[in-house]
């Protein structure tokens, strides 16, 4: 009743707000409510307030964008008998709505997320369900699964309730008997060798005849084979900590509706972008946004969804849905929209709880987010969210904006083609003076920076979102294309992640980006000249070459992503203090480890005699495992070293010998994940619109630079590459 | 019968018929009092002198002024062209302007001119003199005149020294008994200059005295029907002069019925500048053009010449009344009540005519033709609908004009837009930097820029027309083009001849009306002069008090209410017989020198101290002329500033003005409730002074017309026909020497629902009303946006999970 109450109130109070908001007034009466409305959005959002009054923020916002909305709708829109205008005008216009629209899902997604949850970890005297923990792999090598498995086996939890399988797609009976020979023998020695290591590690090693399906196809099949209640799936490269089973399947003793406990990816390498501008320690990285804030505004309606790893799922629900849904390429959301759907739960634990890596180079890159894109695409097609029988109203939101975002491609290119289309062709595609333009449309843009930024301020710095499309839209865009026109072809491809860039050179898909380049150059000079020898129609000139000014900043900063820089693949360095002993001269000495990666560690030793201690030499490490380990000895080699007063520090790389070493590492790097969250934290700043433009600005013009001056040295020297440059390994 | 009793008058009024003739007014014919009758077939032929000489070469006769070039042609007589007309000749002077000045190298007019079936049927001939501005080539400038569409004058224009008259015999049948339309456009080139800055020096004056139709036929001067006073016309003057002689003007009870009259005559003339005079006998002079005698048989027996006519019975009907000087008509009865039911059968006439006229028109084509559309609704006109055809054209400075009308409860001054969708194309050799402008009543709402070398097509270009400056009643649109090009840069000898085509607009461009926000406003004396808002649309009787019972006072409220008749196109019903002791506290409408207006009126409109004030003994000057003159200089320096508000520096210009503007919130955006307080002062030299606000019981409005004492206000009011359209705000000042309106709204203003408030009406109302009340509006989405914040907030705390 008083819901009910309540919902009348809000529905009176928005008609008022939609009614005052879309008066068709003079410009001239809308430039005073924009100053009214910027100075208390200015106000407000320095005063930046929590609950309510955030909301209040939001409608202020909302104010100025549904306004622009009404005026670019009712007044701006070319004549249709101007056909040359008309088409061009549309597809912009339709790209604004689109992104207003995604706009508008986002905050209401995001209105009021849920905070982070409380630690709700397991209690002695809880029950503890069984568990299997499914480790999928493909092609990635043994080493790295002997790292996952080691810290999947390491988890803190009775041993008898949880067993974990690898799940080897790679060594399938059908590729075992390929008739190319080669293949077959690598399939062969890979069924092989991963059995061994399973066997060694205490793990279970599945195949299967057909790799029919994909990752969900192999899922399904360990589903098949396995009984526990609830399954946790880990991507080959994803680690977990320790702690990870006792910090989440508490929740499924809470709720027996409860499908799914998602947590966040956490990477320890960059993405190509961070790695190339060199961004990954000062700024939060692409995901953060999305396992940040969004996944948390998703599990306020319900819907958070699956990522396909890192999550726990009950296996009464993927019984009813006969296991993970393979229709699309993108089975982890198609599982999680079918079992919402079905009225099942699920929530989001915003605390990093694996450490994974993330594709390096940006073709990789390139190549998950087609996934990705395609996969998205093709929920909409098949799972269409707003005609999903059984999705709740907000849940139907939340998947249609999850999907919809993938439609940002079409978007990013008009913007970028619209301004050539006046500049080159003298369309006038957007009719309106530069009154208007200054009253409406700047402010409106103005007003969608301060929203975003008020948004998503501490996860993503202004201009980076718009970075990260363009640069993906290039490329994405004709594979968005093909999955529309062709909605059952893309097929499951594993994304490589492991792979590392020895020579600074330029992404083999750095092409059209030169390109492009140069044709928004031409269109600056053209708008200079324009400027000039048109001085009657100066101020449609500076507005349109503003906006593709614009575009060449990103352009230019796009050009310093695809120029790789040669560097060895660098995992993040956590820093750690963690008792420890070396061996040095055949006596055991007492060390601290400061710092731990996936490959080495930062070593303090005790003792002068530890000086004698050199480059390349191997020493070993004796720790105390927190899980219960057969062995404790490590064997490392010295990278480098540097006296202190009381003995040394070394920086070294792990040995393994065997797959008990494996399992040590995974007790150094794994063992607390609050330490992820502590270097997550560092970088969650904000620095506000205008520093983070400004800055911003500082990175375009230098990646340009740097950008130009790689496809120089190419153009140049086509077969010598550029030096690789070998930073030394920094801690944080 | 009576034709032949009536006959001896004809010669005992030739003398007196002589000396009117001097004073040039139109109908030098004198009357034959038949009474009207239907089954008149012919007039007979009357023996009259000739005019001493043509009007305009006469000396001014009477309190009458002549128009302001005749003081400065300073032309000798014998060098004119003299008109001699046929002795029985009649004059129909069809300019109903007081300057008919045809500017710029392209200029238009169309009016109608109605006309007797006997003036249609009688041989005629035109006169039209002008003359032009030296810097008009003749070689390639003509001035064209063409009646129901057909041509009948080409002339190059070639007259910069003198005036020039001209003579064209109309052929016969060409004119019709009703309306007959005339047209004079002009094409204008410059001798030398190939500027746009120079067609601004471009002008020829058609002399409206000058101007008229002769017919031989001496009995086409005759009325006959009530209806024919649709073609009384007007004088060498452009007005058209009616006087009421009323014996009985002091009697309370004939007041309503005399303003009744007055106000359905003038529906039937319904000609643009009519002046009304209410006298207790006729003045010696009569210039009148068409003189009403009003009152029972008794009191008018007191003139010998209509005494025959005169009876227990209701009559209205036309008096061969010579030396009267124009028509004469008499309404009488032998009691009230007769009179009564004579100016009832009048007033069938002015109904009868008004049904005819369709209600999505406004009726101008007594000055200007086609009728504007009254735009009540959303609407679409193409340029066609407005008279005007596609239009090919040379020179550099086109342009063109369009009426239309907007209803009395026009409500979006502030916020509404017209759209035009422009069909036109320019040629190649137009230069980027030629631009199109719109204008709305004069002020410049639009400028597209030409931006496109090569030529261009413009196919249904959509230009946004603010209707900042629109208003209730009747509104102009000019579309005017500036076109550069090279050969203008070189400006070779001949180029401004050179007929090669630049600019072409068709009539297929449409007006896009958008539906607007309607509502009634009081105080609005905008709305009041265009319509008679809101005395058009209430029930009850309007209260009309005058000051004093004084013939000038009364003729003041004559051409008051005679206007008001036309604007609303129905007599104002009044209870016109009201003393200042008894005030009414409703609807009413006050007429007289300030002294004289009750202080209670007074206070409610705002002019609580003006009474006391030194404006209220002052005397203001006239100016010489009656009527719209402009001076060349003045129009020159109009365009001059209108020219540098164009091309891209204007562009710029008006964007920062605009943007000045804006941030320069007035006192009326940023207070709550539009001021009140202050006291209103005249400005210096006002002769007249209208004050409105809503009445004392709400129910209706207060107006007051008002002059300094002792002053005489009905002259005012003839002076006021001209800036008619300036009445706006709830108080406006006349200026008679600058012959300029200062309007302001400063006090509150009463909403009065004049259409169902729909909700889409109810919205734009509001959007009107908070473009005008910015801050209101601001803080009201600042407290709605505030509030919907904070109740979705309240929501989120209901629905989803919480935190």
């Amino acid at each position: 009743m008083i819901n009910f109450f309540k919902v009348t109130i809000w529905a009176i109070l928005a008609f008022f707000y939609v009614l005052l908001v879309t008066l068709p007034i003079s410009s001239q009466a809308q430039l005073s409510i924009d100053v009214i409305i910027l100075v208390s959005l200015v106000v407000l959002k320095l005063l930046a307030p929590k609950g309510s009054l955030r909301i209040v923020v939001l409608a202020f916002g909302s104010a100025i964008i549904l306004r622009y909305l009404y005026w670019r709708t009712t007044s701006t829109l070319p004549p249709v008998t101007e056909l040359q205008d008309f088409i061009p005008g549309i597809l912009v216009y339709v790209a604004e709505l689109y992104s207003i629209m995604m706009l508008g899902l986002s905050m209401f997604i995001v209105a009021m997320p849920l905070d982070s949850r409380p630690q709700r970890r397991l209690k002695e005297d809880e029950e503890f369900p069984t568990v299997d923990i499914f480790i999928p792999t493909y092609n990635e090598d043994e080493e790295l699964l002997a790292s996952t498995i080691s810290a999947a086996k390491g988890i803190e939890y009775p041993p008898e309730k949880v067993e974990v399988w690898l799940l080897d797609d790679g060594g399938t009976l059908e590729k075992r008997s390929s008739s190319d020979m080669k293949a077959a023998h690598a399939a062969q020695q890979r069924h092989e060798s991963l059995k061994l290591l399973c066997e060694n590690l205490g793990a279970h090693y599945l195949t299967r005849d057909k790799n029919e399906h994909a990752k969900a196809g192999n899922l399904n099949n360990a589903l098949a084979h396995s009984s526990a209640e609830v399954v946790v799936v880990f991507d080959a490269d994803h680690a977990p900590s320790r702690d990870f089973l006792l910090e989440t399947v508490g929740y499924f003793n809470d709720d027996p509706k409860l499908f799914l406990v998602q947590t966040p990816h956490f990477f320890l390498n960059p993405d190509p972008l961070e790695r190339n501008l060199q961004t990954f320690k000062k700024m939060p990285s692409e995901n953060e946004m999305f396992y940040g804030i969004i996944q948390r505004g998703l599990d306020k309606w319900n819907a958070s969804f699956f990522c396909g790893s890192a999550a726990l799922l009950r296996r009464k629900a993927l019984e009813e849905t006969n296991g993970f849904s393979g229709v699309t390429i993108t089975e982890d959301c198609e599982t999680a929209v079918n079992l919402h759907a079905r009225g099942w739960n699920s929530i989001y634990i915003d605390r990093p709880l694996i450490a994974g890596l993330q594709p390096a180079t940006f073709s990789s890159f390139i190549g998950q987010r087609s996934r990705w894109a395609q996969g998205m695409m093709q929920i909409l097609r098949f799972h269409f969210p707003l005609l999903k029988f059984g999705l709740s109203f907000p849940q139907m939101l939340c998947y249609l904006s999850s999907s919809l975002f993938w439609l940002f491609p079409f978007a990013r290119m008009i913007f970028l083609v619209a301004p050539l289309c006046y500049l080159f062709f003298d369309l006038q595609i957007f009719d309106a003076s530069g009154r208007d333009f200054f009253v409406y449309t700047s402010v409106y843009m103005v007003v969608n920076m301060l929203l975003q930024n008020y948004l998503y301020g501490r996860f993503r710095w202004p201009l980076i979102s718009e970075l990260y499309e363009y640069i993906q839209t290039v490329h994405l865009l004709p594979a968005v294309v093909s999955v529309i026109l062709n909605p059952s072809k893309p097929t499951f491809k594993v994304t490589a992640k492991d792979e590392s860039i020895s020579e600074s050179r330029l992404s083999e898909l750095s092409l059209p980006f030169f390109i492009i380049f140069v044709i928004l150059l031409v269109g600056v000079a053209v708008s200079l000249v324009r400027l000039f020898t048109e001085p009657y129609k100066a101020d449609i000139t500076v507005v349109v070459g503003a906006w593709n000014l614009l575009n060449v900043i990103l352009a230019g900063c796009a050009l310093g992503v695809v120029s790789e820089r040669g560097e060895r693949q660098s995992t993040q360095r956590v820093k750690v203090s963690r008792k420890c002993e070396v061996k040095v001269g055949g006596e055991w000495l007492p060390a601290t480890i400061s710092d731990v990666s996936v490959r080495g560690a930062g070593i303090e030793v005790l003792g002068k005699i530890a000086r004698t201690i050199s480059e390349d030499d191997e020493v070993e490490i004796r720790i105390v495992p927190l899980a219960d380990l057969p062995e404790n000895i490590l064997p490392v080699k010295i990278r480098h070293t540097e006296n202190t007063a009381d003995g040394v520090i070394f920086g070294c790389e792990y040995v393994v010998k065997n797959t008990q070493h494996n399992r040590i590492i995974a007790d150094l790097v794994f063992a607390n994940s609050a330490k992820w969250s502590d270097f997550q934290k560092r970088r969650r700043t904000n620095p506000g619109v205008v520093g983070g433009t400004m800055g911003f600005l500082r990175i375009a013009l230098r990646q340009t630079a740097r950008g130009i001056s790689y496809f120089m040295s190419r153009a140049g020297k086509p077969k010598t590459p550029v030096p690789a440059i070998v930073p030394p390994e920094e801690s944080v | 019968m009576t034709r032949l009793s009536l006959r001896p008058f004809a010669g005992t009024f030739l003398l007196a018929f002589l000396c009117t003739q001097a004073t040039g007014y139109a109908q030098p014919v004198p009357f034959s009092m038949e009474p009207e009758r239907s089954d008149i077939e012919q007039p007979r032929e009357r023996d009259q002198p000739p005019p001493a000489d043509i009007p305009y070469l006469t000396e001014p006769g009477g309190a009458d002024k002549r128009p302001a070039e005749d003081a400065d042609a300073a032309v000798p007589p014998k060098a004119e062209p003299r008109v001699v007309a046929a002795p029985s000749a009649f004059r129909r002077f069809i300019v109903p302007d007081a300057q008919l000045q045809m500017r710029g190298e392209m200029a238009a007019r169309s009016w109608s001119v109605v006309l007797t079936s006997e003036q249609a049927a009688s041989d005629a001939t035109l006169q039209i003199a002008y003359r032009n501005a030296i810097l008009v080539a003749p070689e390639a400038s003509l001035l064209r005149l063409s009646i129901n569409g057909n041509p009948i004058l080409s002339e190059h224009i070639s007259s910069p020294d003198r005036r020039k008259q001209l003579q064209v015999e109309i052929p016969g049948g060409l004119l019709n008994a009703g309306r007959n339309l005339f047209s004079i456009s002009v094409d204008q080139r410059h001798r030398t200059d190939c500027s746009v800055e120079s067609t601004f020096d471009l002008w020829t004056d058609i002399d409206p005295a000058g101007t008229f139709l002769q017919f031989d036929n001496a009995g086409a001067s005759r009325l006959r029907q009530i209806s024919d006073i649709a073609a009384i016309g007007n004088n060498g003057e452009g007005q058209t002069l009616v006087h009421f002689v009323a014996p009985a003007l002091e009697q309370m009870n004939s007041h309503e019925l005399l303003l009744r009259l007055v106000q359905n005559i003038a529906l039937i003339a319904d000609m643009p500048r009519q002046s009304m005079s209410v006298m207790t006998s006729p003045p010696a002079d009569n210039a009148a053009a068409l003189t009403v005698y009003f009152g029972t048989a008794e009191q008018l027996s007191v003139f010998p010449a209509i005494r025959q006519q005169l009876g227990g019975s209701p009559v209205a009907s036309f008096a061969n009344l010579p030396g009267a000087g124009g028509s004469a008509l008499i309404v009488s009865g032998g009691a009230w009540d007769d009179v009564a039911r004579a100016v009832d059968s009048v007033a069938s006439v002015a109904t009868q005519i008004a049904a005819e006229i369709p209600d999505d028109l406004l009726r101008t084509q007594n000055a200007v033709v086609p009728d504007p559309p009254l735009i009540t609704e959303a609407a679409t006109f193409r340029l066609s609908d407005f008279g005007l055809g596609s239009r090919e054209f040379s020179g550099r400075h086109f342009r063109t004009e369009l009426s239309f009308g907007l209803p009395a409860d026009f409500y979006a001054k502030a916020y509404g837009q017209l759209t035009i969708m422009l069909n036109a194309a320019s040629a190649p050799s137009v230069l980027p930097g030629s631009s199109i402008n719109i204008y709305v009543n004069d002020e410049l709402a639009a400028n597209v820029p030409i931006t496109q070398r090569g030529g261009t097509i413009m196919n249904r270009l959509p230009i946004k027309v603010p209707l900042r400056h629109a208003r209730p009643g009747l509104n102009t649109i000019t579309i005017e083009g500036n076109f550069e090009t090279r050969e203008d840069q070189v400006c070779a000898p001949g180029q401004t001849a050179n007929q090669d085509l630049r600019f072409v607009l068709f009539d297929t461009s449409e007006l896009v009306f958008p539906r607007f926000a309607r509502i009634g406003r009081i105080p609005d004396l905008s709305s009041f002069a265009s319509f008679g808002f809101p005395y058009d649309t209430l029930p009850d009787e309007t209260h009309l008090v005058l000051g004093d019972t004084r013939p000038g006072t009364f003729s003041a409220a004559a051409t008051l209410l005679s206007r008001l008749a036309v604007a609303a196109g129905k007599p104002i019903a009044l209870e016109a017989d009201v003393s200042t002791s008894e005030m009414p506290e409703a609807n009413a409408i006050f007429v007289g020198n300030i002294a004289d207006i009750p202080q209670q009126a007074l206070s409610q409109v705002g002019l609580a101290d003006v009474a006391r004030s030194s404006w209220a003994d002052s005397t203001p000057t006239r100016k010489k002329t009656l009527g719209e003159v402009r001076d060349n200089e003045e129009t020159l320096e109009n365009w001059r500033k209108k020219l540098s508000e164009q091309g891209w520096r204007g562009r710029i210009y008006r964007l920062l003005q605009t943007l000045q503007n804006s941030f320069d919130l007035t006192q009326q955006n940023l207070s709550f409730s539009p001021g009140t307080g202050v006291a209103y002062a005249p400005p210096v030299g006002t002769s007249l002074l209208f004050a409105q606000n809503v009445s004392p019981d709400r129910g209706g409005a207060w107006t007051v017309v008002s002059a300094p004492n002792g002053q005489d206000m009905s002259s005012y009011l003839d002076v006021l026909v001209d800036r008619w359209p300036g009445l706006a705000g709830d108080v406006s000042a006349l200026q008679t020497d600058s012959d300029e309106i200062f309007s302001q709204q400063s006090g509150a203003v009463e909403y009065t629902v004049t259409q169902p408030l729909s909700f889409g009406n109810t919205r734009l109302i509001l959007t009107n009303w908070v473009s005008v009340n910015i801050i209101v509006f601001g803080g009201a989405l600042l407290v709605v946006v505030t509030l919907l914040g904070l109740a979705t907030a309240g929501l989120l705390r209901v629905f989803g999970r919480q935190s």
